[in-house]
C-alpha cells in the first residue's frame, strides 16, 4: 500500500552521511507534520476497514522506519567516535616522562643481601667505629706493637692510641669484652675501614668490610667451611664450591685463605681467576686462643671462627667492576646501573 | 723473597717436578708463589763462534758476520758496535722463539740487501733486566768470557736454564727467608732427601777483635777472621746463579757473602780487617751525625735512637742495615772481618723506615732473625771461599732449648672438626724436622730450632693439617642455641632512611671520608676535624667533621661527564665532639623530574628539596606537626641565606638545608645546587614506622577557597598551623593554591590564596556549620596576625 513511500525513505536512509541529516529524515517521516504521522491523520475520511487496513500497515511502518533510522544512527555515532578518536590520536614513539628513578648504592645493595643471608641464621649485626683504639684494633687481636704483622695493614694513626680500624676484627674484640657471661657468640660485623694503600684499580684507602665471628664450645674449621660455602653458594650461585688454602694472619690459628671456583670461566681459565681458575675472596681461620683469652674468655672451653672479606671485592666479582675507585667516583652511569632488586 | 730452582734443587732433592708443579705445591701449603718465570727465554739457543765481521755494504751501523755452529756457517747481520771476530756468542737460528727480542720468532730475513740467518743475542734479548748487567751489556751483544761448545745448546752450558720464583711470604714464617729452611720444608712436602750440612764452625782460636755490647737491641754478635784471601770475579755460571737469586756480581767476597746470607737466612757484614783501625768493636746507640758516608757511596743522618757498629770512636756500620764506606771490602781486600749477628728487629725497622733504606739485609733485619743458624752463614762461607775460618768471638750466642708442647688428640679434631689418623699427624711433623712422641692420647711435640713461629698446640694443628689438606676439612653448620636479637636503632633508620628516598628517586652515593683542611674549612662549623699523623698526603689529612664536601665533589665529578640532573643522598658517620654522628647528606640539581620536548619539566628547588625531606620524615615517623622550619642566619657561610632553612624535629635541631652559596658555587664551578645536611643521631627517639588506621569518612568533603590579605611578617606555616589548630577536627586539609605580592594590595602585607577541606566524621555538614567554622578562622586570624579577607 505504501510501497513507495517506504521505498523512499529506505533510499534516503541509506543516503544519510550525518547525524544531522538522519534527524532531518527522522522529522520528515515520524514528526508531527512527518510523511507516516499525515498519513494516519488523513484515516479519518476511511471507512472503517479500511481505516483498520490503513492503521495497521501505517504502525507496521513506522515501527520499520524506526528500526532502520536507529541502526542507522548507531551506525553514523560510531563512525563519528572512531572519527574523533583518529583524530585524537597521539604519537606513541615520543619519549615518557624522565622519572626520577632511586638506586641504593651496590655496597648498599651487596651488604642487603649479605646482612640477609646472616640474619636468617640467627646473626647479630654489628657496625663499631671507624676511628678506633689500638687496643681493639691491635693489642687484643694478638698484634702487640712492634708486632710484624702490622705491616701487613699499613695504619693510619691520629696519635699513639687512636688510628682508622684497618678492619672490622675490632668490632670482634669489643664484642669479646663485652659480653657478659664469655659464653657463645655469634656476629656479623660490617664497616668502612681504613689502610695506608694509594688508591688504584684494585687499592683504595678506604673501603668496606664484612666479617663475622662465632664463638662456642665446639666451633671448628669444619663450621667455617659448611658456613662460607652455604654464604658463597647465595652469594653467586648454588654450583659455587670454595677451596681453602693455608695462610697466616695473628689473630687465627689456623688461617686459610678463601677461594671461590670461578664464574666467571666455570674453573677453566681466564684472566678474572688469573687463569687458575679460583679466585680469592677473604681471610679467615679458628680464632687464635690469646684473643679468646685476652678478652676473658676460657680458651680450652670455647672456640670460635672469624673472616673478614672486602665487600668492594665481592661486589666486584658478583657485579662484573673491574675498578674499585668507581664505588667512589659517584657517576650516576655507575650507579644507575644497580637500579635492580639483586 | 726471591729464590731459585737450581739453588732449591742444590740443597733438597726436587724430583724432577717442574717449577709451576713446585709452585702449585708451595702454595697450597701456604708458601704463596707470587710468580714463577724462567730466568732466560730463548728455545734451542745455541753456542757459535764469530768468526768474520765486516762492515755492511749499505749501512753503517750494521755488520755481517760470519758465524760457526759447527754444522754450518751462518751469515748474520748485526747491528751491535761490539761485535767483534773471535769471540763466543749466543745464536739464535732461524726459527728460535724469543719472547724479549723484537720479532718473537726468528727468521731468514733480508737487512739492506744482505741475507740474514739468525740473530747474535743480547742479555735484554733473553729476558735479563738491566739492572743487572753492564753498559757495555745494554747497549750491544752478550759476548762470552771464555770458550764454549760451539753449536751446542747455549742456556744451560752458560747457567741460564733456571726459573726464579718470587715468594710472598706471611711474617710468622721468616724462617723461610733462609733457602735451607725453605729446602727442609719443601723436602717434608715431597717427602724427599734434603741435603746435610754444616751448620757449624769449628776453629777454636780467638781473634784479637774485642767485642762490646752497650746497647740490648744487639741480642748476639760474632765476628769471624779469614785471612790470606785473593779477590777474584766468580765464574759466568755462578753470575747468573746470582741474578737468579736477585743480585748482581761484584766480586767473590760480597757475592759469597750474599750467598750465605740467603742460604742460612742470616745477613752477615764483611769488613776489610786492614781499613779497621782499633781492635775494639762496640754496638750502641746515642750518636748523632749528618754525614755518616755509607758503602753505596751516599751520606746518611744518624740519630740517638740507632743502633751503631762502631771501631774504636769511629761508626762502621749501622746495625742491620748498611756498612761504612770506610771499612768496606774492596777489590784489593786481602783480610776479612765477617759479623754474624741478630738485631732486635724494631730497632732496625726504625732506622730502616727512617732513613728509607731497605737493604738485603734491612729486609731480613726487620722481620725476626734466626738466632740459632748465626754460626751456620759462616760455615757456608768457607764452604764458599774453600777455606775455614782463622780466628772468632761470639757474644751471647744462644743454644737452641727447644720448647715441648702437648697436643691432645681430641684437641686436634675438636678444632679441624675432623679426625686425622695419629700416625698420619706424627708423620707430618716428623718430615717436617719435627721431634715428636706419642703417650696418653697426647703428642708432644718439639719444633726445629727455625720454627720460632710453633709455640702453642694450634701452631702445631696447622702443621698438621697445611699438610694434610685442607681439601679434606668437612662442611658443617655451627650448631648453636638461638638467640633473638634485636636490629639496632641505627641500624633501622639508616636502613629506613635509604628505603624512603630511593623510593623518592635518589640515588645513594659513598663518599670518602678524609679531605684536606682547606676543602672541609668550606663547610665546617666547628672546624674541629681530626688530623692524621701519617696520611697519604695532603688531600687525604683529615677525618671529615661534615659530609658536605663528598656530596658537592661527587656533584662536581658527575658534571664534568655532563651529568647534570642530580638527585643523590649519603649515610655516613663522621666525627666531632669525640663522638662519630650518623649524617644523612641530600644534593639536587638540574631536572629532577622532565620532559622537555613537552615543555613540562621538574627542577630542583628549595621548595622540592623541602618536600623531599618532608616526606622522608613523614615516612619515618615524623609527621608535619613535629617538624618546625626557621630561617638562617644572614652571614651563613655556605647557604644562600635567603633560600635556606634550619630544620628541627620535637624541638630539636636536627639540620639545615637548602641552595648553596653562590660563592661556594663559583668556587666549585657547580650550577644551581640545594643540599640538606641533616645529624640523624640527633633523632634519637627514632622507633621507626608505626602505621594506625583511621576509618574513612563516609560523610560529603566540602571545599572553601579564601584569598588573604597577610602582613609580610606572618608566613604561610603560621597560617596553616592557626587554621588546623582553630578546628581540627573538622579541617581535614590546608592547601595554598596562590601567593601573590602586588602593588594595590595594602603596603607590606601580600597575598595568600586557599583551599580548605571541611568534613565531619560523624554527620553531613550544612551550610550554617561550614560557615561557622569559615567564620571563626578568619576571626582568629584576624584577631591573632591582622589577617583580612580580599575583596
Amino acid at each position: 500500500m505504501f510501497e513507495d513511500l517506504k521505498e523512499g525513505i529506505i533510499k534516503e536512509v541509506n543516503d544519510a552521511q550525518s547525524l544531522d541529516e538522519l534527524k532531518q529524515i527522522r522529522v520528515a517521516t515520524l514528526g508531527k507534520k512527518g510523511s507516516i504521522t499525515l498519513i494516519t491523520k488523513d484515516v479519518k475520511n476511511k471507512s472503517p476497514e479500511e481505516r483498520k487496513v490503513i492503521g495497521k500497515e501505517t504502525n507496521e511502518l513506522k515501527e520499520y522506519v524506526e528500526i532502520i533510522i536507529e541502526q542507522k544512527r548507531m551506525f553514523l555515532a560510531e563512525r563519528k567516535m572512531m572519527q574523533e578518536l583518529e583524530d585524537d590520536k597521539i604519537d606513541i614513539f615520543l619519549p615518557g616522562t624522565k622519572l626520577p628513578s632511586g638506586s641504593y648504592h651496590p655496597l648498599t645493595l651487596l651488604l642487603n643481601d649479605v646482612i640477609e643471608f646472616f640474619r636468617s641464621l640467627g646473626y647479630i649485626i654489628n657496625e663499631g667505629f671507624e676511628i678506633e683504639e689500638d687496643l681493639y684494633n691491635f693489642e687484643r687481636l694478638n698484634m702487640e706493637k712492634d708486632h710484624p704483622a702490622r705491616d701487613m695493614q699499613d695504619t693510619f694513626y691520629f696519635d699513639s692510641t687512636l688510628l682508622l680500624r684497618t678492619h672490622t676484627s675490632s668490632n670482634e674484640a669489643r664484642a669479646l669484652e663485652e659480653s657478659k657471661d664469655k659464653g657463645p657468640i655469634r656476629m656479623f660485623s660490617y664497616g668502612k675501614c681504613y689502610r695506608k694503600d694509594e688508591d688504584d684499580a684494585t687499592h683504595s684507602h678506604q673501603f668496606m668490610q664484612i666479617g663475622a665471628l662465632v664463638v662456642d664450645e665446639d666451633i671448628s674449621l669444619s663450621d667455617l667451611k659448611g658456613t662460607l660455602t652455604a654464604w658463597a653458594k647465595h652469594l653467586f650461585g648454588d654450583n659455587t664450591q670454595i677451596r681453602f688454602r693455608p695462610s697466616y694472619f695473628p689473630f687465627t690459628e689456623p688461617s686459610v685463605e678463601v677461594d671461590i671456583n670461578c664464574h666467571i670461566c666455570g674453573g677453566t681459565g681466564c684472566p678474572i681467576c688469573k687463569h687458575s681458575g679460583w679466585i680469592e675472596i677473604l681471610g679467615s681461620g679458628v680464632s687464635h686462643p690469646n684473643i679468646l683469652t685476652a678478652a676473658g674468655y676460657d680458651a680450652d672451653k670455647y672456640q670460635a671462627f672469624a673472616f673478614g672479606a672486602g665487600a668492594e671485592r665481592i661486589a666486584m666479582l658478583k657485579y662484573g667492576v673491574d675498578d674499585i675507585r668507581s664505588f667512589y667516583n659517584n657517576n650516576i652511569e655507575f650507579l644507575e646501573q644497580f637500579n635492580k632488586v639483586k | 723473597m726471591i729464590v731459585s730452582y737450581n739453588k732449591l734443587n742444590e740443597f733438597v732433592d726436587l724430583n724432577n717436578i717442574s717449577p709451576y708443579e713446585l709452585a702449585d705445591i708451595l702454595t697450597n701449603a701456604g708458601i704463596e708463589v707470587d710468580s714463577v718465570h724462567p730466568l732466560a727465554q730463548g728455545s734451542d739457543l745455541v753456542i757459535g763462534f764469530v768468526k768474520k765481521v765486516e762492515k755492511h755494504p749499505n749501512s753503517d751501523s750494521l755488520y755481517v758476520c760470519q758465524v760457526d755452529v759447527k754444522d754450518e756457517i751462518l751469515q748474520i747481520v748485526c747491528g751491535a758496535a761490539n761485535v767483534k771476530e773471535n769471540t763466543y756468542v749466543i745464536v739464535a737460528k732461524p726459527g728460535c722463539e724469543m719472547e724479549y727480542a723484537k720479532v718473537p720468532v726468528i727468521k731468514k730475513v733480508d737487512l739492506g740487501g744482505v741475507e740474514s740467518n739468525g740473530m747474535i743475542c743480547s742479555l735484554n734479548e733473553l729476558g735479563i733486566p738491566e739492572k743487572f748487567q753492564t753498559k757495555e751489556q745494554i747497549d750491544g751483544i752478550e759476548v762470552l768470557d771464555k770458550p764454549y761448545n760451539v753449536g751446542e745448546e747455549a742456556l744451560s752450558q752458560l747457567g741460564f736454564d733456571d726459573y726464579i720464583f718470587d715468594l710472598d711470604l706471611t711474617p710468622n714464617r721468616s724462617d723461610l727467608y733462609s733457602i735451607y729452611a725453605l729446602a727442609i720444608e719443601v723436602g717434608g712436602l715431597l717427602k724427599t732427601k734434603v741435603k746435610e750440612v754444616n751448620l757449624n764452625v769449628e776453629t777454636d782460636k780467638e781473634t784479637d777483635f774485642q767485642i762490646e755490647i752497650e746497647d740490648e737491641a744487639c741480642l748476639s754478635y760474632g765476628l769471624f777472621e779469614f785471612n790470606d784471601l785473593e779477590v777474584a770475579k766468580v765464574s759466568y755460571q755462578m753470575k747468573n746463579e746470582l741474578i737468579a737469586l736477585n743480585f748482581k756480581d761484584r766480586f767473590n767476597l760480597v757475592d759469597y757473602a750474599n750467598l750465605a746470607m740467603v742460604i742460612s737466612g742470616n745477613p752477615i757484614h764483611t769488613f776489610d780487617a786492614d781499613k779497621l783501625k782499633s781492635k775494639t768493636i762496640t754496638i750502641k746507640k746515642g750518636i748523632e751525625t749528618d754525614n755518616f758516608l755509607a758503602l753505596d757511596d751516599k751520606y746518611y743522618k744518624i740519630i740517638k735512637d740507632d743502633l751503631l757498629i762502631m771501631c774504636g770512636d769511629e761508626i762502621i756500620g749501622i746495625a742491620g742495615v748498611i756498612g761504612s764506606k770506610s771499612s768496606a771490602v774492596d777489590e784489593n781486600t786481602k783480610n776479612l772481618i765477617v759479623e754474624s749477628a741478630v738485631f732486635s728487629h724494631v730497632s732496625i725497622r726504625k732506622t730502616s723506615k727512617r732513613l728509607d733504606l731497605f737493604t738485603e739485609a734491612s729486609t731480613r733485619f726487620n722481620k725476626i732473625i734466626n738466632p740459632y743458624t748465626s754460626e751456620f752463614a759462616i760455615a757456608i762461607l768457607e764452604e764458599l771461599l774453600n777455606k775455614k775460618c782463622d780466628a772468632v768471638r761470639k757474644v751471647n750466642y744462644p743454644v737452641y732449648k727447644p720448647v715441648e708442647i702437648e697436643v691432645k688428640t681430641s684437641k686436634i679434631s675438636r678444632v679441624l672438626g675432623i679426625d686425622i689418623p695419629v700416625e698420619t699427624s706424627i708423620q707430618i711433623l716428623k718430615d717436617l724436622m719435627f721431634e715428636v712422641e706419642y703417650h696418653d692420647d697426647s703428642l708432644f711435640v718439639k719444633p726445629p730450632s727455625y720454627r720460632k713461629d710453633v709455640t702453642i698446640r694450634e701452631d702445631v694443628i696447622e702443621e698438621i693439617i697445611r699438610v694434610y689438606g685442607y681439601d679434606k676439612i668437612a662442611t658443617t653448620m655451627p650448631t648453636q642455641k638461638i638467640v633473638y636479637n634485636k636490629l639496632s636503632s641505627k641500624f633501622l633508620l639508616d636502613k629506613y632512611t635509604k628505603d624512603a628516598l630511593v623510593g623518592l628517586g635518589l640515588r645513594e652515593i659513598i663518599t670518602y671520608q678524609l679531605y684536606s683542611k682547606e676543602k672541609l674549612d668550606n663547610f665546617s662549623i666547628e672546624q674541629e676535624y681530626m688530623q692524621l699523623q701519617n696520611p697519604l698526603n695532603k688531600e687525604r689529612e683529615y677525618f671529615r667533621d661534615n659530609p658536605i664536601i663528598g656530596m658537592i665533589e661527587a656533584i662536581q665529578y658527575n658534571n664534568s661527564y655532563k651529568h647534570m640532573d642530580l638527585a643523590l643522598f649519603e649515610i655516613s658517620d663522621v666525627f666531632f665532639q669525640n663522638k662519630p654522628h650518623t649524617f644523612l647528606t641530600i644534593g639536587l640539581s638540574g631536572y629532577y623530574e622532565s620532559n622537555l620536548w613537552q615543555k613540562q619539566t621538574k627542577k630542583a628547588d628549595f621548595y622540592l628539596l623541602k618536600g623531599i625531606i618532608l616526606e622522608w620524615l613523614e615516612k619515618i615517623g615524623f609527621s608535619y606537626g613535629r617538624v618546625l622550619i626557621k630561617p638562617i642566619e644572614k652571614d651563613h657561610p655556605f647557604l644562600h641565606p635567603g633560600k635556606a632553612a634550619y630544620i628541627s624535629v620535637n624541638n630539636k635541631d636536627i639540620g639545615i638545608f637548602g641552595q648553596l652559596h653562590p660563592a661556594i658555587i663559583d668556587k666549585f664551578k657547580l650550577k644551581e645546587t640545594y643540599i640538606a645536611n641533616i645529624n640523624l643521631t640527633q633523632l634519637d627517639n627514632f622507633v621507626g614506622r608505626v602505621n594506625k588506621y583511621k576509618p574513612i569518612s563516609q560523610f560529603p568533603v566540602v571545599s572553601r577557597d579564601l584569598s588573604l590579605v597577610v602582613p609580610n611578617k606572618v608566613n604561610a606555616e603560621d597560617i596553616v598551623k592557626l587554621i588546623r589548630k582553630g578546628n581540627s577536627k573538622l579541617i581535614k586539609e590546608v592547601d595554598i593554591f596562590d601567593v601573590y605580592y602586588g602593588q594595590e594590595l595594602l603596603e607590606n602585607h601580600y597575598s595568600l590564596s586557599l583551599t580548605l577541606k571541611i568534613s565531619d566524621d560523624k554527620k553531613t555538614l550544612d551550610e550554617e556549620t561550614i560557615s561557622q567554622v569559615v567564620n571563626t578562622i578568619l576571626t582568629s586570624l584576624n584577631t591573632k596576625y591582622k589577617i583580612t579577607l580580599r575583596s
